[in-house]
């Protein structure tokens, strides 16, 4: 006569039972239903012959030789190089552009308020005071001494230069306030020379500064192309 | 088709002899000491990225991660058995590339590729007896294969592998009870599939 036993456990008890597993080796019901049931007790001793059996699997060989190591990220030292000119080109950039900006708003004057345009400013200026010291256009002015009927005669055919001038009574009075004028257009644009002169020494540096930028920011693109490569052939894997 | 060749029958990679010794050269940074390390462990590692993945091209990227990720995370490892650390950053990487690549296959991995037979053993003695066995972990790689892939995830690492409920959750970031009903629900579904092949187990 066999004994009965309870409803089976649930096949998974069973499998952690046949796993070693802690919880279920401390179910003694679970246990007790195993050591009475020949089904379960089969069931239990199969799946312990299994993993028995995958504890044993053996390891495989690759498919492929392995790469055992990672590659040494040691950059030669033409890399070295290549890579120091990379992070100059930021810095370069930076301080080209920096000194074109500063020289070339100080070299026009930008910077200095009470000087702003005054070298441009005086340049325009020089024609119209010449024009008010002889009372004619500058380009008219050799044309002063030549009235109309004089203009005709042979000795007027002559008459561009300054001694046509002189033979004309007329020529001479229109010809002595200028002489004063030129005299003292020629000390004023002599003096405004001087000005300007001295302007541009004084803008000489912002605009040794500005050329400075330029040089600068051409060296740094030269960098960044020479550093191109190391880019590219730092990407791939 | 080439499944392991019986006449080379299989075994299991142990201890690297002065594996400790190794292991510290390898962590002070003596690159000749972990390839040494690599080379006596790649067939373990591939092993175990195989049945977890299925495919050798993925084993090997695989195994490769996890020698980099091994090579740069040496100094943190902290005793015990190598082999075991190793081998569940294989895991890692295995699933890792399992989640990338999204393959949910419910059906039969692929076969084995040519190359990937068994490594040889020295010490086999009893020819027929190796055939027998070499036979068993064909039938039983085949029956892995044909496991749903969370089933075939845990059973492998826990009961191929040898790892603890704690280290496969880890590993395959899931709750321990999540893990603790997978494997036991593929270690039914394997004795279902292996029924008809009783013999191979009473050798």
């Amino acid at each position: 006569m066999s004994m009965t036993t309870p409803a089976h456990p649930d096949p998974e008890r069973l499998a952690a039972l046949a796993g070693a597993d802690p919880d279920a080796l401390s179910d003694r019901e679970l246990i007790a239903h195993v050591a009475e049931c020949a089904a379960c007790d089969g069931q239990v001793r199969d799946l312990w012959v299994l993993r028995a059996a995958l504890a044993e699997l053996p390891d495989l060989v690759p498919s492929r030789p392995l790469r055992l190591l990672p590659p040494v990220p040691e950059p030669t030292q033409s890399a070295g190089w290549r890579i120091g000119l990379r992070r100059a080109f930021a810095p370069l950039a930076v301080a080209g552009m920096v000194l074109l900006l500063v020289g070339g708003v100080g070299a026009t004057g930008a910077l200095g308020p009470a000087d702003a345009g005054s070298f441009f400013q005086r340049i325009q200026f020089s024609a119209p005071a010449m024009e008010a010291a002889t009372g004619q256009p500058e380009e008219t002015a050799a044309d002063v001494g030549m009235a109309p009927d004089e203009a005709a005669s042979p000795e007027g055919s002559r008459g561009q230069t300054g001694a046509i001038a002189t033979d004309s009574p007329r020529a001479a009075d229109a010809s002595a306030a200028p002489a004063e004028s030129l005299a003292e257009m020629t000390a004023g644009q002599d003096t405004s020379r001087d000005g300007d002169l001295a302007m541009v020494e004084d803008r000489v540096g912002w605009i040794l500064a500005a050329l400075a930028g330029i040089g600068l920011l051409a060296l740094a693109l030269v960098l960044r192309r020479s550093a191109v490569p190391v880019e590219r052939g730092s990407s791939g894997r | 088709m080439s499944d392991p060749d019986p006449s080379r029958p299989a075994t299991r990679t142990g201890p690297l002899a002065e594996e400790a010794a190794v292991v510290a050269a390898a962590a002070r940074g003596d690159r000749s000491a972990f390839t040494q390390l690599m080379e006596h462990y790649q067939g373990a590692c591939y092993g175990l990225a195989w049945r977890l993945l299925g495919d050798p091209d993925l084993a090997a990227d695989a195994t490769q991660d996890a020698f980099i990720h091994a090579y740069d995370h040496i100094r943190a490892y902290r005793g015990g058995i190598f082999r075991s650390w190793l081998l569940r950053i294989t895991a890692n990487a295995s699933y890792d590339i399992l989640r990338r690549s999204q393959r949910r296959p419910t059906t039969a991995l692929p076969e084995p590729e040519e190359g990937e037979a068994d490594i040889a053993d020295p010490r086999a003695v009893n020819p027929v007896a190796e055939s027998a066995r070499a036979e068993l972990y064909r039938a039983l790689d085949a029956a892995l294969r044909l496991l749903p892939e969370d089933q075939r995830v845990a059973v492998v690492l826990a009961d191929v592998y040898g790892m603890d409920y704690q280290e496969v959750a880890e590993s395959i970031q899931s709750p321990i009870g999540t893990v603790k009903s997978r494997i036991h629900r593929g270690r039914l579904r394997l004795r279902v599939l292996l029924a008809d092949q009783r013999e191979l187990f009473e050798g």
